[in-house]
């Protein structure tokens, strides 16, 4: 007790040098951060190319710095391609329920615009924790878990990000590989349920802009079969789908077209992962009454690592991407966008993912970068 | 009280205070290592590869999966004195298996990316991949890596058209006059016009260029590892004491030759 009772006098004796360090305290928290000057942008450009469907996946979600956005975009832009497919991502935007601030987003959209590149919006992905409920294990569990008592958050989520966008988006994407459990909160994926999501979401959609093209979200290529707990077959899942209702709520498909080791040209077959598996996408959707819907390619092509099994050397990877673009041109119909994943990522990620990009994080343009421009550019095919 | 008392008292509120703080950040320094515990509990190191990353990590043609990470996994049980469960996880969810404790390790060909230390902690590094500058042996002009250029002018390149080395060097004929590069197909044809004359040098990746040099008298990698990304064997980030078993086991391994000797086995040369 005498030991509280000096460090009260302590205290009392001091008061004015710790109400001193208070005051300094709450300056300096309330300086302003060093921010860098606002870009400011130049005239609307518009995109020069001999191949419109050419179009890329940027993957600016956790690009922090505006010039990088800006510079990603004008390399987009330069290269030939006339669309971009970007991510928003739910939590990045939603930090409570019906409340959003889509500054970020602003800023990627209004510098597209500036870059005259059309914008498919991918929406989903990572669920708020507030959409979340507390596990047995006292955790949220993963982020892409997605508990139906949430359908209606996510789908407002959707409806006001369209509104906000106000006829400025080329199309919309609900969630991304719903048929693998990574994309699904590590369940087994759940085709009904699903629908369920895309039809609660395009409802809200139209509902703030009743012309925006809603597609639903691209489906993992994969074999895997019923009852797999990893992923569901591609086919089996989008004929699911369309059993459980989903053609009433979409305007279209956006869909993965990975050619992993095989040429573009490589014919289909329902047991063979290649790039022309669109063209069985295509058949489902035709039985289901949707055979001239929009199919927006939204990632496609080659890795060129030097170790990954399902690598291409990178010239094949150059070839073969190039010949990609050129063969929905010619046999795809209401194909309007055929995009190359990846860009460009923020920061490296150091494993086979680095080896799908056109430009480094640093901005090296790769020689496939070259190639695709050339090509869109001036229509040289090496 | 006296002052010393009071000295005490006041340290042991602080001791209390710096715990706490510790415990709420979840640095791992004061909560126990589950994983360990389990490891020397039940006797079993769960092992979690991407076999899809020859010669790191394959499926070979009896479906079992075999490389250095397999091997490395081994030998870290062995000299744990626990018996090894590999598990088969396609990259993306590696992180994912170990932050859930699902795995007690990930070797995969695996660069530690410090975003990601609120899920995992990386050892110290049992290879250094990226790119390699092989030369003959009889040129003993070391490439720099702070100027590469001023070695890379006074000699025709040979590099896999695409590659990385490719892009070095389109990099490298921006900073200087006189790069000259003859791009190949592929990073073996490279390697063959170096031995033909074509070029004086070669840009490839390592392990191609260790698998070269383990086969071809005559010809070194000339100086460090360009764009070099250094493996690691990747823990929780909470499984401290896993991580220094690991790092101790690791220079162990190191000294006594047997991890250059596996580096060897399957690359070719040790290598870095």
């Amino acid at each position: 007790m005498e030991f509280l009772r000096r460090l009260a006098a302590d205290v009392q004796r001091r008061r004015g040098w710790i109400l001193r360090g208070l005051v300094l305290l709450g300056v300096l928290t309330a300086m302003p951060r060093a921010v860098l000057p606002p870009l400011e942008l130049g005239p609307a450009l518009a995109v020069a190319t001999r191949h419109p469907v050419l179009c890329t996946h940027t993957r600016l979600t956790d690009e922090v710095e505006a010039w990088k956005i800006l510079h990603t975009l004008e390399l987009v832009r330069e290269m030939g391609a006339t669309s971009i497919v970007e991510y928003f991502p739910w939590a990045y935007y939603a930090p409570g329920p019906d409340r959003y601030d889509f500054g970020q987003a602003d800023l990627r959209i209004t510098f597209a615009e500036n870059q005259g590149l059309r914008v498919v919006a991918r929406l989903g992905g990572i669920v708020p924790e507030w959409a979340r409920p507390i596990g047995a294990d006292g955790t949220h569990g993963s982020d892409t878990y997605l508990p139906e008592e949430s359908y209606e958050a996510f789908a407002a989520f959707v409806g006001a990000f369209v509104a906000h966008f106000d006829g400025r988006l080329d199309a919309i994407i609900v969630w991304n590989e719903p048929n693998v459990a990574l994309e699904w909160g590590f369940r087994r994926p759940d085709p009904e349920a699903y629908t369920q999501l895309v039809i609660l979401a395009a409802e809200r959609a139209r509902a703030a802009d009743p012309d925006i093209v809603v597609l639903g979200g691209a489906l993992a290529p994969t074999l895997e079969p019923e009852g797999s707990d990893l992923a569901l077959n591609d086919l089996v899942y989008l004929e699911r789908m369309y059993a459980a209702g989903a053609a009433t709520a979409l305007d279209g498909l956006a869909v993965h077209a990975y050619g992993l080791g095989f040429p573009p040209e490589e014919p289909p077959a329902p047991d063979a992962l290649n790039f022309r598996r669109v063209e069985l996408v295509r058949e489902v959707m035709a039985r289901h009454g949707q055979g001239e819907a929009p199919i927006y390619v939204t990632e496609m092509g080659w890795n060129d690592s030097p170790r990954w099994t399902r690598a291409v050397r990178p010239g094949a990877r150059i070839d073969y991407t190039i010949a990609a673009m050129a063969w929905a041109e010619a046999h795809w119909a209401n194909v309007p966008a055929v995009c190359v994943w990846a860009f460009r990522y923020p920061a490296p990620q150091h494993s086979y993912g680095d080896y799908f990009t056109l430009v480094t994080p640093e901005f090296v343009r790769k020689p496939i970068y070259d190639a695709l421009q050339a090509w869109a550019r001036e229509g040289v095919v090496p | 009280m006296t002052r010393a008392r009071q000295a005490v008292v006041l340290a042991a509120v602080l001791g209390v205070i710096a715990a706490a703080w510790l415990w709420s950040t979840g640095t791992g320094w004061l909560t126990p290592d589950r994983a360990w515990s389990r490891i020397q509990n039940e006797r079993v190191l769960r092992v979690a590869t991407d076999a899809s990353y020859p010669p790191f990590s394959a499926i070979g043609p009896d479906g079992a999966v075999f490389g250095l990470d397999v091997d490395l996994a081994r030998a870290l049980g062995e000299r744990l004195g626990v018996a090894v469960r590999i598990e088969n996880i396609t990259y993306d969810a590696l992180l994912q298996a170990v932050a859930s404790e699902r795995v007690d390790l990930v070797i995969s060909a695996f660069v530690g990316d410090l975003n990601q230390l609120d899920d995992a902690a990386y050892s110290d590094a049992y290879f250094v991949a990226g790119i390699r500058a092989v030369a003959p042996a009889t040129d003993t002009v070391e490439l720099d890596a702070q100027l590469p250029w001023v070695w890379a002018r006074d000699r025709r390149l040979g590099v896999e058209y695409g590659s990385a080395g490719d892009v070095l060097t389109r990099q490298w004929s921006r900073r200087s006059s006189g790069i000259e590069a003859e791009l190949y197909p592929t990073a073996a044809e490279a390697l063959d016009g170096l031995v033909a004359g074509q070029v004086q040098a070669a840009l490839v990746d390592a392990v191609t260029a260790y698998a070269f040099l383990g086969a071809q008298d005559g010809y070194r990698a000339t100086g460090p590892t360009l764009e070099p990304e250094p493996y690691v064997v990747v823990t929780g980030a909470r499984s401290l004491r896993l991580l220094s078993e690991v790092n101790r086991l690791l220079q162990e391994m190191e000294a006594d030759g047997s991890l250059p000797a596996l580096r060897e086995r399957y690359l070719g040369q040790p290598g870095e």
